[in-house]
């Protein structure tokens, strides 16, 4: 059995979607490894179990209906998935290299300690198949871009829930293009920085949830192939 | 009118000479009033003066008594940080204890303990000095926030999934701390309480999960705010609530405040008995200016035209950074 052309493995990637998305994480990890003993490859078992997991919530969330316990539920269950059985797997440094997406900077800008959000945004980019690099809370404007030309990142996240943090989330985007940083996109997201335009805080892009943020990098993907 | 007429009226859905307008100046204050914040958080003149001169400034129409979201964990021993122009947040250094150690803390007495006594006599003086014209709203933070600051947000997330009975005894315990504090406030002279909390939003949990974690904790301790003679009982969920406003009268509340995220329309037909506040963007009293304010204000009038139950403000506490002229403009169009 290599595809989806059977029987049982479309039940158990249903079962495999409907586990991810209650948030049974234990089950999730038997199930994704009985499709892998069962024979189907591995760049399958992802695509049609955890990626159609994370549509499914992002389909939730586009109709308001998530919430961030279900989500740090349902990705926790992919994480113990993506670490406990398709990193384990003898294909999963080729499936990687094809994906090849860039690295990603992440953190809470200097001035807020939340990241909680934050956190989530770093795990759903690795399920995803990005290189993150967590820079965490409290960051200064010139550690994320420090990062940004240090690791060759494609991507610069900041996070904040703080009005008086603005000034710091401005300047990250002219620190970048002062480091000749032009090709970064810089991107914002939290629970203050989404009531702004992209022009108000000077980035790229404003994320109105995580979902909304892995739809735009989608799109930027496919704009660039 | 005074605005402590004003304020009582629209809560009994009378007629007044004009909207009731609260926006939730809290912090914000000691900014307008040239007083520093960190002063404002640690003196009771000095929260008192600021919340005073504020409403001088602008005319709303209620004063408060806030210390900030960590308060309630700072008195259960959590050591803070003070910025010198922010709110003070949890030491990044704090690791929180098992939930073993937290059941067996004893509880801390707002009379004595941490920074809650100088509340109590902000109260106080407010009450004195304004208490005849203005009413003082003692403000806590809800049990489930709390939780979430002692344990840690994700932390406390998973215990309502994997150990709601050990999770729930910790919200009955600190429900105990949020209540005497709210009585405490009631009793050195604030005129009503409103519970502030943030993580009992539908962007965090389901509501079964309100249901269940939130919703008895809130009514229990406005049950006891009531029974102490508070003249209002508010509740403020920051963010999304709009499949939760169905349940808002169960916890008590006679009045509530919501977000920019949540359609007033749906709201004012869901809570035809509860008094409704909000629910200008908190962050166009940063961004934007006067005008945008303005227009805001007047969409959420006409809205409200004939609805008594409502009062204007904005949909969370005002920004530390808000330009003047946008609350101005807020006052100015009522």
């Amino acid at each position: 059995m290599k595809d989806l052309n059977t029987e049982a493995a479309k039940a158990g990637t249903d079962e495999l979607v409907a586990a991810i998305a209650n948030g049974e994480n234990i089950e999730a990890v038997v199930l994704a490894q009985k499709l892998l003993d069962l024979g189907l490859d591995l760049e399958t078992m992802v695509e049609a179990g955890p990626t159609k997991a994370l549509e499914s919530l992002s389909n939730k969330c586009n109709n308001d209906e998530f919430c961030l316990l279900e989500i740090l539920l349902a990705g926790r269950a992919m994480m113990d998935v993506m670490e406990q059985v398709v990193s384990q797997h003898a294909g999963f440094a080729a499936m990687v290299e094809a994906q090849n997406r860039p690295a990603f900077v992440l953190g809470t800008i200097k001035g807020d300690m939340h990241d909680l959000g934050k956190n989530v945004v770093a795990m759903m980019l690795k399920l995803e198949g990005y290189r993150v690099i967590d820079l965490g809370k409290d960051v200064e404007p010139e550690r994320f871009v420090d990062a940004a030309v240090k690791e060759q990142a494609g991507y610069i996240g900041v996070s904040s829930l703080i009005t008086t943090t603005i000034p710091s989330v401005r300047k990250v985007k002219e620190l970048a293009a002062q480091a000749g940083l032009t090709d970064v996109k810089v991107l914002a997201g939290g629970a203050v920085l989404r009531q702004a335009e992209p022009q108000q805080l000077n980035v790229d892009f404003v994320a109105q949830s995580v979902f909304h943020l892995l739809r735009y990098l989608r799109g930027e993907s496919e704009a660039e192939t | 009118m005074t605005s402590l007429t004003r304020f009582t009226e629209t809560l009994q859905g009378s007629p007044t000479d004009r909207r009731c307008c609260m926006p939730l100046v809290f912090g914000y204050a000691a900014n307008a009033a040239g007083i520093s914040l960190k002063d404002a958080l640690t003196k009771a003149e000095a929260l008192a003066s600021s919340q005073l001169l504020a409403q001088k400034l602008f005319g709303y129409d209620a004063v408060y008594v806030y210390g900030g979201s960590v308060l309630e964990v700072e008195s259960l021993g959590a050591p803070l940080v003070f910025p010198k122009t922010d709110y003070p947040y949890l030491d990044p250094d704090y690791r929180p204890g098992n939930l073993n150690e937290r059941l067996d803390q004893p509880l801390p007495d707002p009379t004595r303990h941490s920074r809650m006594p100088i509340l109590l006599q902000a109260a106080k003086v407010l009450r004195q000095e304004i208490g005849r014209q203005v009413p003082v709203v003692g403000v806590v933070t809800g049990p489930v926030t709390v939780a979430a600051q002692v344990l840690g947000l994700e932390t406390m997330l998973l215990l309502f999934v994997e150990q709601p009975e050990r999770i729930q005894s910790y919200l009955e315990k600190i429900t105990i701390l949020s209540r005497n504090l709210a009585l405490a406030l009631l009793e050195a002279g604030a005129h009503g309480i409103m519970i502030m909390d943030p993580v009992s939003s539908q962007s965090i949990i389901p509501l079964r999960l309100f249901r269940q974690f939130s919703l008895p904790w809130l009514r229990k301790i406005f049950q006891s705010c009531r029974e102490a003679g508070a003249l209002t009982c508010c509740l403020t969920i920051t963010g999304k609530v709009g499949d939760f406003l169905p349940l808002f009268p169960d916890t008590g509340a006679d009045m509530v405040t919501l977000d920019y995220e949540v359609a007033m329309d749906r709201a004012f037909q869901q809570l035809p008995e509860t008094v409704v506040q909000g629910n200008v963007r908190p962050f166009d009293f940063v961004e934007r200016g006067p005008d945008d304010i303005r227009n805001e204000c007047l969409k959420l009038l006409r809205l409200a035209e004939n609805r008594r139950g409502y009062i204007l403000s904005a949909g969370c506490e005002l920004p530390l950074n808000s330009k003047k002229v946008n609350v101005e403009a807020m006052m100015s169009v009522v």
